[in-house]
């Protein structure tokens, strides 16, 4: 995600560099939630999600200092971190349950290599990314017509509004991401 | 996912053109394709502490010490205890003593104007002195705010620049006004801003309330 704001991410990994903790704050407003997610949904357990939460953005305010804007985005940066961390996380809590169990053998996986999980995962974060920098007047609809499984009336019925308020919040929402995810879609 | 993907058309309109039709469809299967984006749990609002690079207790790795921010989620249960019946300062007047930033013994006074979704409410904020440790403490005076059902609270929310900045903690109100003292561990200045929303149910906020 690229923020063409004064405090873009790069901005704000630049301070965070320089121990500015209000940076850091706001990085982490910014990417709490998709970090959580990209950390629930390979975890797949809430306690384990949000301790990897934590060490994500432990990791960045320890490595801020390495980012080299002119290496790349800094989303791509942060997401990095996101992924290594949360896969250190992972393997260091299998080899915690597999320490208290027989030596069963592997399973064999169909799951994507690497580089295909890395290309998806990242398109993932940027997705959450854009949808949490939605106004909240359209990323509620948005995701409840897609994470939330409602149809359209359904919105407007739990949000207590008119049906049209509710179509033209989520076709609103929707040119929003689709601008901001312009060059990943 | 949930497995039921919504209809493009229901989402977009039959009658769109062709090429924001192709653009909106393929964000469509993008969105459709897309992992669940959960709610941030509450003992994620707030970022861990890192000065000195120092980690917060974590889960299951410190028996008998509380999990991460806990401390701060009774805070924030203490923020809605010490709610008491004040008479509402008034709701006009944004700036009423000095311009913020100041520290000591400067305050000044906000006021939060009612959305659509909550036409009779009015608040106003009421930012005190920032103690050494740069926590501000925020005298948040309601009127009018419906009654919540037990396990639902009031959020409110700092935003600088129009940007999220953080949550500054859950609160209830009683009929009438309501006062609630808050603590703001952020920078306030000229850029910040105020929201009210309502936790709906667990993880998931209704529209706006009240802002500034």
């Amino acid at each position: 995600m690229l923020h063409v704001v004064s405090d873009s991410d790069a901005d704000l990994l630049g301070r965070i560099g320089d121990r500015d903790r209000s940076a850091f704050e706001l990085l982490y407003q910014r990417y709490a939630r998709t970090v959580y997610a990209m950390a629930i949904n390979k975890l797949r357990d809430k306690g384990h999600a949000e301790d990897a939460t934590q060490e994500v953005f432990v990791a960045v305010w320890r490595h801020a200092g390495t980012y080299a804007p002119e290496r790349g985005v800094a989303a791509r940066w942060l997401f990095t971190i996101a992924r290594n961390t949360v896969i250190d996380h992972g393997r260091a809590t299998r080899r915690v349950r597999d320490a208290s169990q027989d030596d069963a053998p592997e399973p064999v996986s169909d799951a994507p290599g690497p580089a295909e999980a890395a290309e998806e995962g990242w398109t993932s974060f940027c997705v959450h990314a854009a949808v949490s920098e939605l106004p909240e007047r359209e990323r509620v609809p948005v995701e409840l017509a897609y994470w939330g499984g409602r149809s359209q009336s359904e919105i407007a019925d739990l949000l207590g509004l008119p049906l049209g308020t509710v179509k033209t919040r989520t076709r609103t929402g929707l040119a929003r991401l689709a601008l901001q995810l312009e060059g990943i879609l | 996912m949930t497995g039921k993907i919504p209809d493009i058309d229901e989402l977009i309109g039959a009658e769109t053109d062709p090429q924001e039709r192709e653009r909106l469809t393929r964000l469509h299967r993008t969105l459709a394709g897309t992992e669940p984006f959960p709610e941030l749990p509450s003992s994620l609002k707030r970022p861990p502490v890192v000065d000195g690079v120092r980690r917060l207790p974590l889960a299951g790795r410190a028996p008998g010490l509380p999990r991460a921010w806990r401390g701060q989620r009774q805070r924030r249960a203490a923020f809605a205890a010490a709610a008491a019946s004040v008479a509402l300062a008034g709701a006009g007047g944004a700036y009423l003593a000095t311009a913020p930033g100041g520290t000591g013994g400067d305050s000044w006074r906000v006021a939060m104007h009612a959305t659509p979704a909550a036409p009779d409410a009015a608040a106003t904020l009421l930012v005190g002195s920032r103690d050494h440790a740069g926590n501000w403490a925020v005298t948040l005076s309601v009127r009018d705010l419906p009654r919540l059902p037990a396990g639902s609270y009031y959020e409110m929310l700092l935003t600088r620049r129009g940007r999220l900045v953080g949550s500054c903690g859950t609160f209830r109100v009683d009929t009438g006004t309501t006062v609630v003292h808050l603590n703001v561990p952020y920078k306030l200045n000229e850029s910040s801003g105020w929201l009210i929303r309502r936790e709906v149910s667990p993880g998931r906020f209704g529209p706006l309330l009240l802002r500034t």
